[in-house]
């Protein structure tokens, strides 16, 4: 069952067009939305949870179509919007009692596990958490009712990276019977090396790519190589061509993998931060 | 705290009673106010309800509290009535007239403000300058007619008729005088009461179509709000 299905997502700002996002996501798959700052991760997120109006597209989460079943689908799907702090004067106890009384499946005993294993001091007000305590806790919220989709906007975000990859292995534990999934924006593309088994890429309110992130990086095959082998048919083709003092790097598409080994070039396998850094450099 | 001060203020001696429930009009614009620091209203559309739900739930809180508001002042109005007050030299007596006269005030102070915020929650402060403006221009107009009373009735007194000969002498102006509808809505005796239930049928009226109104503007705005 797909948890997720976005189909010709579009939402027009005055200097911003989100144009016919697609997307897909399989119940027990992690899937990574990267893209720059600005390339419209958070309004594809919004639009998603209908904090957003759209121009165009269906949504579908869980199975079910937003915003017709809207309060069905907030009660299986879990959120955090890295970054935003709600009701900072307030003790983390006095959140939660008031939030669940909100969901129809909350469970009280997967909470407590979870702030136990966090170290989340309920009687702390929220602003007194650090940044990592504070992802932590909405976290805690979005897997306690029962949700079977958790969307995370860059929950990792301003996080050190011993707490990152404790989130890291806790988005694998979720995933791991098979049932439920996450959509993870971010930046931070080695988290996604770690745990996404998908990546959809966006750029300038585009999608570039959406697939496995094997076949996402095989798409691609960095080269490196002299200055005297960088001729003007290579140049054309390399994304995102770096000189430097020795030579030169880039990105080219797998299926230009010839030219390449025609010219002589080092190729290897890139990383999603190579694939991102060259994409955008374009 | 708020609902307190206006409580308190309505039973200060002499004190414009109109100036209590305006404070709760504050208050109204300070839920909306702090929600800049505590994400509220994106945290309840969050919640696994309507987006609509937010705006129904903020606008019954906010009935709520002027409902709270018109209850304390016919407690005080009550009382003041059985301990024989005597009568407010700073305008309208806390009467039937001026509970019919406040929920006119709250009316449009909720249509306003309530049914114009929603356009950018976040920003509440110029539109509720708006709402605040109007609210003392229509306590002003409210007002007015009571203050032409009492300085006619002095004027009367000054050339030596008594009070009833002076209440006789406005009341034989016409219906639209402003002393004469002065003279009909400040006094707080029993009798008097009674003549002024249809200003409170009037206020209720108003106060009771305000509402579904104020809740559809809003509500129509919020749909249209990118969070």
């Amino acid at each position: 069952m797909n948890l997720i299905e976005v189909k010709g997502l579009c939402k027009n700002f005055e200097n911003f067009h989100l144009q016919n996002v697609d997307m897909t996501l399989e119940e027990g798959f992690i899937m990574g939305f990267i893209g720059r700052n600005g390339a419209g991760k958070t309004t594809t997120l919004k639009s998603m949870l209908n904090l957003m109006n759209t121009d165009g597209g269906t949504i579908n989460l869980c199975g079910l179509s937003m915003p017709k079943d809207e309060i069905a689908i907030k009660n299986k799907v879990g959120y955090v919007f890295g970054g935003v702090d709600f009701y900072p004067e307030a003790k983390i106890k006095k959140i939660t009692d008031m939030t669940k009384i909100f969901y129809e499946n909350w469970d009280d005993a997967r909470y407590n596990d979870l702030c136990d294993r966090f170290e989340i001091d309920q009687n702390k007000k929220f602003k007194q958490l650090s940044a990592g305590m504070k992802v932590k806790y909405s976290l805690a919220v979005a897997m306690s009712h029962n949700s079977s989709l958790l969307i995370l906007d860059e929950p990792t975000s301003g996080l050190d990276p011993a707490a990152r990859d404790d989130l890291v292995c806790l988005f694998q534990e979720f995933i791991e019977d098979g049932k439920h999934s996450i959509l993870f924006s971010t930046h931070i593309t080695s988290d996604l090396e770690k745990c996404a088994d998908y990546i959809t890429y966006i750029k300038k309110g585009k999608i570039l790519a959406s697939n496995d992130k094997e076949s996402f990086k095989a798409s691609y095959i960095m080269v490196n190589g002299k200055k005297d082998q960088l001729t003007p048919e290579l140049e054309e083709k390399v994304i995102g061509l770096h000189k430097h003092q020795l030579g030169f790097e880039g990105l080219l598409p797998a299926a230009d993998k010839a030219v390449a080994d025609s010219c002589g070039l080092e190729c290897s396998t890139p990383s999603l931060e190579d694939i991102m850094v060259h994409v955008e450099r374009r | 705290m708020w609902i307190l001060c206006s409580l308190v203020m309505q039973i200060i001696p002499n004190y414009p009673v109109y100036i209590g429930p305006f404070y709760i009009t504050l208050c109204i614009m300070m839920t909306f106010a702090l929600n800049q620091t505590s994400h509220d209203t994106l945290y309840t559309v969050l919640l696994p309800v309507r987006k609509i739900d937010t705006v129904k739930a903020r606008y019954l809180y906010c009935l709520i509290m002027e409902v709270i508001v018109l209850c304390i002042s016919i407690t005080w109005g009550i009382i003041r009535i059985c301990v024989q007050f005597p009568d407010n030299s700073s305008g309208i007596n806390l009467n039937v007239a001026y509970l019919g006269l406040q929920l006119i005030l709250f009316a449009v102070f909720n249509f306003v403000f309530l049914g114009n915020v929603y356009k950018d929650p976040l920003k509440p402060g110029i539109r509720y300058a708006v709402g605040a403006v109007l609210y003392f221009v229509l306590y002003a107009v409210a007002e007015l007619p009571v203050w032409m009373y009492k300085g006619r009735l002095s004027d009367l007194k000054e050339i030596g008729l008594d009070f009833n000969a002076a209440l006789a002498e406005i009341q034989s102006a016409p219906w639209y005088s402003l002393p004469r509808i002065g003279a009909w809505l400040f006094p707080a005796d029993a009798a008097s009461l009674v003549r002024q239930l249809p200003v409170l049928a009037v206020g209720l009226l108003i106060f009771a179509v305000s509402w579904p109104l104020t809740f559809r503007r809003g509500a129509r705005q919020f749909a249209k709000y990118d969070m």
